[in-house]
């Protein structure tokens, strides 16, 4: 009786076990799995490099006769650039320094922030790419000064991989109207000028 | 003795419901008709898979070189793409699937799982469906529109003989500077599909 009663208990447990098994089965058919697949994904090199070229090209004075631009010495770095020391003797005076703004990475470059350098001891406006202190105005321009191409560079113009532009650095006398309001000495200026940054995109 | 008569009965009882759950389910892959009076009744059927095709991606960005999008072969459960490069932000791969529910049944999305690539752990967000492996976004959605508010989910229904679009969306979005390759590799989604 007890023997019977064991083989009757191993029954219903191997008749349950296939129940389960069969749920299991179907429940089983009644899903699918899809794969996608990505063999490689490969991220190209990813490089920043935008900023002047140090060696300034070519120097524009307002009149032939006027040496001091090419005496005075400007600084450039990557992101900057300022005349060490100016001394512009009349009105309308001025000299241009043309530049080369080069991206060497590939990525696209923004400029995100134009900052001006203020001379030593001057109080300055500034728009920009323009700083005006005590008659003197500096800018960054597409064309040197006196040419009437007053174009600026500003934040946001964007530089292309591998691309360049040509800008100018102008330094010239402003707000000088008639001989009566020239100074009776030429103004002096030391370190004004201005920084670039970037942002790559 | 009684005992054993109750056995019988037991036994009997579950062989009848084992016939009857092995006739409902026996047929998922063919027709059957089971007739009742004058009702019959379509034995169910189950299958989900890709749409079996080749698929071309779209690119675009800024690149005007290192922008390379893989060719998607699409068969079965499973679509493999080729090798894919991308070389600056912006850069975009978009690659479109078609999943048909050739079945008889409504099936729904139950899980969304993603391998990320051996070289680099990844961030998951939204259920698996969008993932940022260093400067690569990767997002499977219903459109092309890049907008994560379109991306599959969990219970996204495909109805019985009906198809879905799928996208997958590869974006370099990252700006993490590197001066030499980086090569992904092994990446993989997986959707399950079950009976709604």
């Amino acid at each position: 009786m007890r023997r019977t009663s064991h083989k009757l208990s191993l029954m219903f447990i191997l008749i349950l076990l296939g129940l389960i098994s069969i749920v299991s089965v179907v429940y089983a058919v009644l899903q699918d799995r899809l794969y996608i697949n990505v063999k490689t994904m490969t991220q190209s090199e990813l490089t920043f490099d935008v900023g002047f070229d140090t060696t300034p090209l070519t120097v524009v004075p307002s009149n032939a006769n006027l040496d001091e631009c090419s005496n005075s010495q400007i600084t450039i770095t990557k992101t900057s650039v300022k005349i060490n020391q100016i001394s512009l003797p009349t009105k309308n005076a001025a000299c241009s320094y043309q530049l080369i703004i080069k991206n060497n990475g590939n990525m696209n470059a923004k400029i995100s922030a134009i900052t001006s350098i203020k001379p030593e001891g001057e109080t300055c406006t500034t728009n920009g790419s323009v700083m005006t202190c005590n008659h003197i105005e500096y800018s960054i321009k597409e064309s040197y000064a006196g040419s009437g191409d007053n174009t600026t560079i500003n934040t946001g113009d964007i530089i292309q991989p591998g691309k360049s532009r040509t800008v100018w650095f102008n330094i010239k006398v402003v707000g000088i109207s008639d001989n009566s309001d020239e100074p009776e000495n030429d103004i002096n200026q030391v370190d004004g000028g201005f920084t670039i940054t970037y942002s790559g995109y | 003795m009684k005992n054993k008569k109750l056995i019988y009965i037991f036994t009997i009882i579950i062989i009848i419901l084992i016939l009857i759950m092995a006739i409902a389910y026996s047929a998922l892959s063919e027709n059957l008709k089971i007739t009742y009076g004058k009702v019959n009744q379509n034995a169910e059927t189950w299958d989900v898979a890709f749409k079996s095709e080749i698929i071309t991606p779209t690119s675009s960005g800024t690149s005007t070189s290192g922008l390379s999008c893989g060719q998607a072969t699409a068969s079965g459960l499973t679509v493999n793409i080729e090798d894919t490069e991308m070389s600056k932000p912006g850069d975009k791969c978009i690659w479109k699937f078609t999943v048909e529910n050739k079945g008889t049944i409504d099936a729904e999305i139950s899980s969304i799982d993603f391998t990320h690539p051996t070289e680099q752990e990844c961030t998951r967000t939204f259920g698996n469906s969008v993932d940022v492996c260093g400067n690569i976004t990767y997002k499977l959605l219903k459109d092309n529109s890049g907008s994560t508010s379109s991306r599959i989910k969990r219970e996204d229904l495909i109805n019985a003989s009906s198809s879905e679009e799928i996208f997958l969306y590869a974006e370099y979005t990252g700006e993490e500077i590197n001066s030499s390759k980086v090569i992904h590799t092994s990446t993989k989604f997986s959707i399950l599909y079950s009976q709604k």
